[in-house]
């Protein structure tokens, strides 16, 4: 069998091709560019300048060569009315006496829950040192972004989460 | 918005209702603290009839205490109990957790508050009614059941009787109401009694005052009438906190051959056989604490009490003849966090290659005049096999780093020389 084909079907068949293999090419890198930016599961796009990373960064890294109360106001200007309240009544003074001295470094690490009351729950890490060490936050989101709520106790991290 | 405004009148009507609550339930607790009635089980040393605390009891202010079962915040340890304190003259002490201790205390594993020989307070009962009204007053049933997904509570109060009973606890709670139920406790909802309202006291007599979270007191006697009056010593001023760095060790040697061949003229390019190491010594971190010192003094105190047995056997009363300074000492390892070690030919070598060498071997020029070794671990190590010297001199190695810091201290740079060694010709046998 023969088939004869015009030059006008050829050339319109090369060009269905050709926009076919742009087409495929184009889904596939984009595909690609979008699995390359999402976050991977159960993390967020969550960059360092949230409200509530800040906080946590002066949380831990208390300035004594300055007034208690201005370190205070600091933390609290990226927390929650209640977070600021309980960080002043119990938080504050544990962290303001301690002998910790060496500055801390703080990174976002993930979403671990989103919570019923609209909150979230944040792994971050936060090292001291060489030392890096695991940190859950309970955050609230405020107009500015994400407020941080409360820093969770080891003992409570360790129940909901495992701790590590 | 709407929803916004409703949450927040919910909340404001909540605390409202906690507020009141907490008044109706504690307002009992402060008449008996407040001059109010005072009756036995020793309380009689601490209220006179009308309820007034005798002039006679000595305010020890609020105390501190490390606890193992108070919660921890990362990085920086526990939150610390807190009691106000006051002793009376025949030896007793009174405690008054806060509200925060009183509520970690109540779960605390084991027997933390030894035996008081009367608690001002059902305990449990006064728990029940502190979390019913915190949980009730902050969080509406229906929300507060349904945000603990898989349990079967109907009501705030059936929840707070299952932590009494050690079935659940806080951390159970989400976070928020986490939040809500550590501000409740903080005292923040309480106006007027911020701060020193207090839902519990802890009465224990001399006999038994080793049992306290805080000790006994170490209290002069009301002095007998015509006898001098024993001054209490003033409190010594005790070391101020000390922080004394671990010591940074660091070695480094050639272990074979004994005399190493430049590889050039050695048919086995044998080559030179390197190690090194470099550790630190943990951090000491001292803390000074100063506690009271008595001794037992035949007779009874000036309210006629005895609450202690002299060397000779007659019974006696505790007198404060002294402080003593304490420390307590911690200690905090620390790793190498990155080093790397250095072989460098010396300056005088290179020299002597290029000036002196160079007229017996025209030509003659620097190869590689240096390596670098690494290594790792907490206890760093770093060895090298075979390193192929081309160049004869003097050798000199070097190991440079920086300590990984501790909670109490930065981390620190470190450079050592640690030795050198000789590369040779077969020919030469002087090298510079």
């Amino acid at each position: 069998m023969e088939l004869t084909l015009s030059k006008d079907t050829l050339r319109k068949m090369y060009l269905a091709l050709f926009l076919v293999a742009m087409l495929a090419i184009a889904v596939i890198a984009g595909k690609w560019l979008a699995a390359r930016q999402s976050p991977k599961a159960g993390a967020s796009a969550v960059d360092l300048s949230q409200p509530a990373i800040t906080a946590l960064t002066d949380f831990y890294n208390p300035d004594r060569n300055g007034e208690r109360v201005a370190w205070e106001d600091k933390v609290c200007a990226n927390m929650t009315g209640d977070g600021c309240l309980l960080f002043r009544q119990t938080f504050a003074d544990v962290i303001w006496k301690s002998p910790q001295q060496v500055p801390a470094a703080v990174t976002f690490g993930e979403t671990i829950e989103s919570l019923d009351d609209q909150t979230q729950v944040w792994k971050v890490n936060v090292e001291i040192g060489a030392v890096s060490t695991p940190v859950y936050i309970n955050v609230e989101k405020g107009e500015a972004g994400w407020l941080l709520a409360r820093v969770l106790f080891e003992e409570e991290a360790k129940a909901r989460y495992g701790g590590n | 918005m709407n929803t916004k405004i409703a949450r927040r009148l919910d909340s404001i009507a909540g605390w409202i209702m906690l507020f009141a609550i907490t008044f109706l339930l504690a307002s009992p607790f402060m008449f008996y603290l407040s001059p109010v009635h005072a009756d036995g089980g020793g309380w009689g040393d601490v209220f006179d009839s009308n309820g007034n605390l005798l002039p006679s009891v000595i305010d020890g202010g609020q105390v501190t205490q490390d606890a193992p079962w108070m919660p921890t915040i990362p990085g920086f340890g526990q939150i610390p109990a807190t009691y106000h304190v006051y002793y009376t003259p025949s030896g007793s002490t009174v405690l008054l957790p806060s509200t925060m201790t009183t509520f970690f205390l109540a779960f605390a594993p084991g027997d933390q508050i030894g035996s008081p020989s009367s608690v001002f307070s059902t305990g449990a009962g006064v728990l029940t009614a502190m979390l019913g009204s915190a949980l009730g007053g902050t969080f509406d049933a229906g929300g507060f059941v349904s945000a603990l997904s898989g349990l079967t509570y109907t009501s705030p109060e059936q929840f707070a009787d299952a932590m009494i009973a050690g079935q659940e606890d806080i951390w159970s709670l989400p976070p928020g109401d986490v939040t809500q139920m550590l501000v409740f406790l903080g005292g923040a909802a309480w106006g007027d009694f911020d701060g020193s309202l207090y839902l519990m006291a802890l009465l224990y007599t001399p006999d038994n005052c080793a049992a306290s979270p805080v000790g006994c007191p170490e209290l002069p006697p009301t002095p007998e009438p015509g006898e001098t009056p024993v001054p209490t010593p003033e409190p010594l001023v005790c070391p101020a906190d000390s922080v004394a760095p671990g010591l940074i060790t660091v070695n480094g040697q050639k272990t074979a051959p004994e005399y190493p061949l430049v590889v050039g003229q050695d048919p086995d390019q044998r080559g030179v056989d390197v190690s090194f190491s470099a550790s630190v010594a943990p951090t000491i971190y001292t803390k000074w604490f100063k506690i009271p010192e008595s001794e037992c003094r035949p007779g009874a105190d000036g309210n006629g009490n005895y609450n202690c047995t002299t060397d000779n056997g007659a019974q006696g009363h505790h007198v404060l003849v002294g402080w003593q300074c304490v420390s307590q000492v911690q200690v905090f390892d620390e790793c190498i966090a990155s080093a790397v070690a250095s072989i460098a030919l010396s300056q005088s070598s290179r020299a002597w290659i290029l000036d002196e060498l160079s007229i017996r071997y025209p030509g003659a020029y620097i190869h590689r005049p240096s390596f670098s070794v690494q290594g790792s671990g907490c206890s760093w190590t770093a060895s090298e096999t075979g390193l192929q010297v081309e160049d004869p001199g003097h050798w000199n190695m070097t190991v440079r780093g920086m300590t990984s810091g501790t909670p109490v201290s930065a981390p620190r740079n470190f450079s050592q020389n640690v030795g050198v060694f000789d590369a040779w010709l077969k020919e030469i046998s002087i090298i510079k």
